[in-house]
């Protein structure tokens, strides 16, 4: 499919761009690549943008453990920067040298470091965006405390790009963390996964990530279940940790300090590889009961990465059918998700927005009515996220 | 002037019992303003519901009425956000709405009514090995619904993040009497993040009647530092120093020579030393081994930069007792002078020196007696200026004074909040940080839940009428005015 793909270099461009097509009521999809990789029927007739030109770092105050860039600066590169200065950005991605930071709070995308600090939207200090009007808009600052005005950074965060194009973010950094160590630990089912992943929560240790996984998640012979356990400190701290965590949760093994990223990225990256894949989240205590009612998953079919801190559920089948509704229909989520205050979607589907109802029940009325006024009034002319936004909300 | 009908009295009167409706000016008297009590204006009357059903049914009748309503939890607020209406509303105070309805420890979160008191709900919870972590200094009155109304922090907000980062699920009266919920025990909701929009609108979107809320594990080990220093541009670099080094403190507040006097001269004293020009009081917490690490550091640092004396706490009394110099500062300004303008404004931390040094020379220069307390790890700072309001002179100076800190801050860089809210404070303010199109934006947004402007109207945003008494606009700093944009 051949698509008008446009790369704005900076906010005027956008906002012109924008403007032109409110006009001619041209539908917009975003990106932070160089076009989409997944397309939709009717995107033919619409135009992309991407913010792959809008990119690198506007400012790093060091001292302020702040940093400001453009929406189309990957995380590598953000890495890289503050990296230098012996300090870290908390967002996580499996693959940093790719994914922008602005596709990742368009996403919403969360990881395990969220356990320490707080999910990306926690991250996001003051934003710019650029709506469906040309209207080049800002929220929060650049200090890391501020309550001056609405919070609208919090309602463009997972927004999917149907609010408007983030340009810009000012971002909390934190010190590089002087050490971790990851454990990880064989079970034979979840339940017992989760009964130790909820007492491994309360090591008196900074514990940056804690995650079970099963099924085809896990390689053979590492499971059936595993339990992932990532803690940061001092050497003597680490130490301790692991004669802590062998008190709470018995015999383990200790990832080397050189696989540790590529375990975490890997399970990350792993729900995204499968055919199916469907994300809830859940109170973490209620996993392993949940799970049970997924008949696939308690028949071994397919896999699941849980966030045990968060809650946040990536369940997969590997199985392909020819729709992915045939597919979450499978999978029985619905039945837990609608009428209820159990979010869900399905990440990396550019029908996720648009398919919720029919995959996951549709909010409340009342809550339909704000999202469609909201939308409304972001964007009159309906322009954004076009082809992905549920029409019978709008 | 709104007025109430005999209609509306009665059907209010039939919604609550007598003793939750109120409209003698001796009760009314009592809410005619909050914390910030410069601002004074009675309500046409005070409703204290019990429940979602009540508040839908008060908020129902005054919209049909179109008489303004403005929520208010306990009054402590210092920006005005809790003032009655200007032309006249009725309050909903929802200090009786105060049941914690369920606490999951293995979950970690507590589901309550938003008239719980924050420093109640870290008690009710504490045996449970959790806390709750925004702790703003009013948290033995403030209640959780007010904290969600202005997104509160306090000393702890520097490890733990603010409100919004404790808010996972809210329940919402919309000012059409609808009612909304939204998250849950996740924090997750579906499509967009209405909650964490909502937290911090000031009481402008809707009644919050119920919040889930993250509770946080007690950390192991807890110690607390107390360093004085001999001035206060001493403590100010030992700060930067803290931060560069990467220390990750749970607090780092900042308390000077004149609000040192004042608390050791009250029922607040905490031993701090009293020639000293400074105290930075530094808390860690985490695992005993890292603390023990920073500790070290923080006494290394704190002795480079010639920290006259350094006291350390680990236990919880003693730790207390340091503490209860700083969460009674406010308080113990009463003995300066009967009125006491509480100001809150950020800089970048970079810049804590030369936001003290231009807060002092302006309050000098006005002849005012000013003390400054401040959470130094984040750049939030706490101008403290101590006035006698029958003094109409003194006052002019004071709201000038105001103007000028404002101004210098947003000229470094900074915030014109970091806790405290607009509110009716600080709304003529808002076009030198925010343009034409930042305040459209945020006004369609209000619109999009308060379409009547029923809802605690005059608040947050530039009103015509405030815009007006700003007075001396054009005399902007340079640089302020291009932080208009």
């Amino acid at each position: 499919m051949t698509m008008d793909v446009r790369y704005p270099a900076n906010e005027a461009e956008i906002a012109s761009t924008l403007v032109e097509l409110s006009k001619a009521k041209i539908g917009v999809v975003l990106t932070g690549g160089k076009g989409l990789e997944k397309f939709l029927p009717g995107d033919e007739l619409r135009t992309c943008i991407s913010t792959a030109a809008l990119s690198g770092i506007v400012e790093h105050e060091d001292k302020d453990l702040t940093i400001t860039c453009r929406a189309g600066t990957t995380i590598d590169e953000i890495r890289g920067v503050v990296g230098r200065f012996g300090q870290r950005l908390t967002v996580e991605t499996y693959d940093p040298q790719r994914h922008t930071i602005g596709g990742l709070i368009a996403q919403g995308a969360d990881s395990f470091g969220s356990a320490g600090f707080g999910p990306i939207r926690d991250q996001i200090l003051g934003m710019r965006v650029v709506l469906s009007s040309g209207a080049v808009t800002k929220t929060g600052g650049r200090v890391v405390k501020n309550v001056t005005g609405y919070d609208l950074a919090k309602l463009y965060t997972g927004s999917r790009g149907t609010l408007g194009v983030i340009t810009e973010v000012t971002l909390r950094l934190r010190a590089k963390a002087p050490g971790s160590r990851t454990f990880i630990f064989a079970r034979p089912d979840l339940v017992e996964a989760t009964k130790d992943a909820q007492r491994l929560k309360n090591l008196p240790c900074t514990v940056t990530g804690l995650a079970v996984a099963g099924g085809n998640a896990v390689a053979p012979g590492m499971g059936p279940c595993l339990v992932c356990l990532r803690v940061e400190g001092r050497r003597d701290t680490l130490s301790d940790a692991m004669r802590l965590v062998r008190e709470v949760a018995g015999a383990h093994e200790v990832v080397d300090e050189d696989d540790e990223d590529a375990l975490w990225n890997e399970m990350l990256r792993f729900p995204f590889t499968q055919p199916v894949h469907a994300r809830i989240w859940i109170a973490p205590s209620t996993v392993a009961a949940t799970f049970a009612t997924f008949l696939p998953i308690a028949q071994g079919e397919g896999g699941y990465v849980v966030d045990m801190m968060s809650g946040r559920c990536e369940i997969t089948l590997d199985e392909s059918f020819p729709s992915l509704d045939q597919g979450i229909r499978k999978l029985g989520i619905r039945r837990l998700t609608e009428g209820t205050a159990i979010a869900a979607e399905t990440p990396g589907d550019p029908e996720g927005f648009l398919r919720h109802a029919t995959r996951f029940g549709a909010p409340s009325p009342i809550e339909t009515d704000i999202i469609a006024r909201l939308k409304k009034t972001f964007d009159p002319a309906g322009i954004m996220g076009a082809g992905r936004f549920p029409e019978d909300i709008i | 002037m709104n007025k109430l009908s005999r209609e509306l009295k009665k059907e209010l009167e039939e919604i609550l019992d007598e003793d939750r409706f109120f409209t003698d000016p001796e009760t009314l008297c009592v809410y005619e303003c909050d914390g910030l009590t410069h601002f004074k204006r009675r309500p046409l009357a005070v409703a204290q519901p019990e429940s979602t059903e009540e508040v839908v049914a008060i908020v129902k009748a005054c919209a049909r009425e179109k008489i303004p309503f403005t929520p208010r939890g306990a009054g402590t607020g210092l920006s005005g956000g809790a003032l009655p209406p200007e032309d006249g509303g009725v309050l909903i105070d929802t200090s009786r709405m105060r049941r914690i309805i369920e606490i999951n420890a293995d979950d970690r979160y507590a589901v309550i009514e938003p008239g719980v008191i924050n420093a109640k709900l870290s008690e009710a919870v504490a045996p449970f090995g959790l806390f709750y972590a925004p702790d703003p200094s009013s948290q033995m009155a403030c209640t959780i619904g007010g904290n969600i109304a202005e997104n509160s922090g306090g000393p702890h907000c520097l490890k733990y993040g603010a409100t919004t980062n404790h808010v996972l699920g809210l329940t919402v009266v919309l000012a059409d009497g609808q009612v909304l919920e939204v998250g849950g025990p996740t924090g997750r909701g579906k499509f967009y993040d209405l909650v964490g929009a909502f937290i911090g609108s000031e009481g402008t979107l809707g009644v919050v009647t119920r919040a889930t809320v993250r509770l946080t594990r007690k950390p192991a080990c807890v110690t607390t530092l107390l360093g004085a220093f001999k001035t206060l541009t001493d403590a100010c670099r030992a700060v930067s120093a803290l931060i560069a080094a990467g220390i990750n403190a749970s607090a780092i507040e900042a308390l000077d020579d004149r609000t040192i006097a004042a608390v050791e001269a009250s029922v607040f004293a905490a031993g701090y030393p009293k020639d000293a020009g400074a105290v930075l009081l530094v808390e860690l917490d985490g695992h005993p081994m890292d603390v023990a690490y920073d500790r070290e550091v923080v006494e290394t640092v704190f002795l480079k930069f010639g920290a006259i004396s350094i006291d350390s706490a680990d236990d919880p009394e003693r730790r207390a007792k340091l503490w209860k110099g700083r969460k009674g500062a406010f308080g113990a300004m009463g003995r300066v002078a009967p009125d006491l303008y509480v100001m809150d404004v950020v800089v970048p931390r970079s810049k804590l020196e030369e936001a003290i040094r231009r807060i002092n020379t302006i309050c000098d220069e006005r002849k005012l007696r000013l003390a400054n307390v401040f959470h130094a790890g984040e750049g939030n700072l706490h101008p403290n200026i101590s006035y006698d309001g029958r003094d109409h002179d003194e006052v002019a100076r004071v709201l000038d004074a105001g103007k000028h800190i404002v101004m210098a801050c947003l000229d470094l860089g900074g915030a014109l909040s970091g806790e405290h809210g607009i509110g009716v404070e600080k709304q003529e303010y808002m076009d030198l940080v925010f343009g034409g199109a930042d305040l459209a934006t945020f006004k369609g947004f209000r619109d999009v839940w308060n379409e009547k402007n029923l809802l605690n109207p005059g608040k947050l945003l530039p009103t015509p009428r405030a815009c007006t008494e700003v007075k001396g606009k054009a005399a902007l700093p340079p640089k302020a005015s291009e932080a208009r944009k």
